[in-house]
This record gives C-alpha cells, structure tokens and sequence, in this order.
C-alpha cells in the first residue's frame, strides 16, 4: 500500500516538474524544416526599391543542422512616401486563427551574427492589433540585446525582453526582423545576416 | 401681380434661408471617431493607431465605459511609456496615437490607353467651416498630460504635426482629472492650413514628464470637430 502511495507521489512530482518545464522555452525556428517549429509561415516582406532574401542553410549554424541566412538591401529613396521602401523577414508564431499565448515567457532569444559584422536591424513583435494593421511594435536597434554591444562575425546570443514591446503578450502574431531605414547613416543599408534558434524563454 | 411677385421673393428668400441654414448644419460638426467600431479605422474611415519609437511604447484599446450621460458606449484607451533615454539622439524615443482626417489615394481602373494609372491623389479634409476640435477626456489616476498635434499638407509629408500647448490648457479643470471632460481646442492654436488636414495625433512629449519619464494611461471619446 506504501508503495502505491510512493508512486502516487513520484507520478504527481513528475507531472508538476513538466508542466513548467513546457513553459521554460518555446522553440520558434531551428531552421532544420521548410516551415516553423509551430507550422507559422515565413518569408521575407519587401515593398521595392528595397530588397531581401531569405535562405536555409546547413553551412556553418551554430547548432543542429540549419540556420537561416537573410541577404538585406535596404534603399533610402524611391518607393512609397519617396522613403526608399522596406525589407525584413517574418515568422509567424500564430497557428491559423490562433493566436500565440506567451504569458509564460519573458524574452525572445536567438543567436545571430553578421557576414562582415556591423550590420544592423530590430525585432519586430505583433499582437492581434498590429496584425490587422499590418505592422509590428519595433525594438531598439540589436545591438542593445547583445553582450558585444553589436553585431559581430561571431555567434552572440540576442536576449530581448518581451517587456520591450507594449503589446497583447497573450494573443502573439509574429516575430520580424527589420531593416529599418534609420538604422542606417544615409538610409542605405546592405549586408547579409545569419540567425539560429528562434525561442520564447 | 406685385403680391404674387413678392409672395415668390419670400419663398426664395425661405428657400435661400432654409439652404444656408442646411449647410451650416451640415458643417457644425463632423464626428471623427466615436470609437464604436474597430480601433484601427475612425468614423471617417480612414487609419488610426499608435506610433512609436522604441524604447518609449504606446498601445491602444477599446473599453466600454459610462461618460457624460451615465449611459456606457466605448471609449478608446492609450496606454503609454515615455522614456527620456535610449533611442534615437538619446532622446527616449517617441510615442503618441493618431487618426488620418485625410483619405488614402483611390485606386484608378487600367485601360487600354493606361494600363498601369497611378492611384489617385490623397484626400485632404477641408476644415475651413469649423472652429475647434473637441473630445472627452479623462485619465486613470489624474498625473497624465499629453498635447495635440495637428497636420495639414506640408507637416504630413514632413512626417510630423504642429502641436498644441498641454492639454490642462483646454480643460474646465485646467488638468486631466480621473473624471471625464470636454477639452475644446481652437483650430488657431495651429498656424496651418485648415482647408487641407491630414491627421490628429496624441502626442506624450518628453518635454511633459520629469526624468526618467512618465507611464500613464487615458481615455478619450467623441472625436469631433465643432
């Protein structure tokens, strides 16, 4: 009877350890499929002049078997509002009509590195609301997120806090990255980035 | 034939009369937003939101609420985070809410001689037959403070507003209180041009908070101008 109840016990202490467990991290994107860990759509949005390119890559990642590699051309002018249009990259965290509930976590985190190094870019966060407005609550610029200060050659771990963005944390759309005209000292901006394990912590 | 004559000039004057009180009644006031339907699209159907720059932060929604009357309708909510550091030029970064008076640009049907027509123009709206900009405002704890900005033409392709003093200043009680009030704003407060708005905005400046900033939130309602 004992025994029974030393089960019990260990069966619930198992349970109450995996529930935390789940919420500690959400995978987004390891890069290794065709689409998201969540089965949310990614691809790049661009409005012309500006560019991008998007691609999954197995070289180099830093770790598992894949990486995305995102090529950016950003242009000053031309375009809508002569503003030079706009470049990024998407992923979508809802699952068809269900929006992302992410009250368990406290950051966005992934590990990112430039080409050459010095490129720039902010994270874009939206909710329900900007989902309809076609728009996302921007970050500072990443550099602020990074132990280096900036962006490097070398792999650095982006930890942005979901506080940054004043948003419907329980109803998350999706996450961007943006090339955004005035992280840049003319407005022109081109450079290639590599990004790895897209998480929720 | 003379009593006839002046029994149609008095008609025609009724008439005339009756016309330019019509208009006039027409032109006495154009509700902006209510806020009764999607909090991304006013009354006149055209965008509204908040803008920011990180890493102040700005976000809005609808709430249902009893103002005046007693009687609840929705009102619209602005939460907001001014920094004074970070951002650009150190400066916090900015944020506020708008709503677009002017119309985004038709769409124009190809033809065999233009298959590829530029949209129409944007659509200014002409305010000249009105005074002031009025709406119910309150704040949740009574510390709030914002300004309004208003665009025409030229500021809206600068990408900015000209801005009013704060808003105490076109209250009853001379401060945002917890209870609601009707701040009337004169047009002259702005040296723009009226026949050719484009946008109003709820603008938290720095210069209105003390350091390091100030978080706060607000309530408006009947977006009208009078």
């Amino acid at each position: 009877m004992k025994h029974w109840k030393v089960i019990i016990f260990l069966l619930a202490v198992g349970q109450l350890s995996v529930g935390p467990a789940c919420a500690e991290s959400l995978l987004v994107d390891d890069f290794e499929g065709a689409v998201n860990k969540l089965g949310g759509r990614s691809n790049t949005y661009v409005m012309e002049p500006s560019r991008a390119l998007a691609v999954r890559s197995k070289e180099n990642p830093h770790g598992g078997s894949g990486l995305l590699m995102i090529k950016y051309d950003k242009k000053a002018k031309g375009g809508p509002y002569d503003s030079g249009g706009w470049c990024g990259y998407y992923t979508m965290v809802k699952t068809g009509p269900r929006y992302l509930d992410a009250t368990g976590y406290q950051k966005i985190t992934f590990w990112v590195r430039g080409a050459a190094g010095g490129e720039n870019f902010v994270v874009g966060l939206s909710d329900r609301h900007w989902e309809e407005v076609g728009d996302s609550v921007k970050s500072e610029p990443i550099g602020k997120y990074l132990p280096g200060g900036k962006l490097t050659t070398e792999w650095q771990k982006a930890t942005v806090p979901l506080s940054t963005f004043m948003l419907d944390i329980k109803e998350l759309a999706s996450v961007a990255v943006c090339f955004e005209g005035s992280l840049f000292p003319d407005g022109n901006g081109q450079g290639t980035i590599y990004i790895d394990d897209l998480m929720l912590e | 034939m003379k009593g006839f004559k002046s029994a149609r000039l008095f008609v025609l004057f009724l008439m005339v009369t009756g016309y330019l009180s019509l208009t006039a009644a027409f032109a006495a006031q154009l509700v902006v937003d209510d806020f009764e339907g999607s909090e991304t699209k006013n009354k006149l159907g055209n965008r509204a939101n908040v803008f920011i720059k990180a890493p102040s932060k700005a976000m809005v929604s609808i709430r249902e609420e009893a103002v005046g009357s007693g009687q609840k309708s929705h009102v619209l909510m602005v939460r907001y985070e001014k920094k004074k550091a970070g951002g650009p030029f150190d400066s916090g970064g900015w944020c506020g809410y708008y709503t677009l008076l002017k119309s985004p640009p038709a769409l124009v049907a190809p033809t065999a001689d233009d298959p590829n027509p530029k949209p129409a123009e944007e659509q200014y709206l002409d305010a000249s037959g009105y005074k002031a900009l009025t709406f119910m405002v309150r704040g949740e704890k009574g510390d709030e403070n914002f300004v309004i900005g208003l665009s025409d033409r030229h500021w809206d392709k600068v990408g900015d507003s000209v801005k009013s003093q704060e808003i105490g200043k076109y209250l009853p009680a001379g401060k945002l209180t917890t209870q609601w009030q009707k701040a009337t704003i004169p047009l002259d407060e702005f040296f723009i041009d009226y026949a050719q708005l484009a946008g109003i905005s709820v603008v938290f400046d720095g210069d209105l908070f003390p350091d390091p900033g100030h978080a706060g939130t607000i309530y408006i309602d009947d977006l009208i101008m009078e």
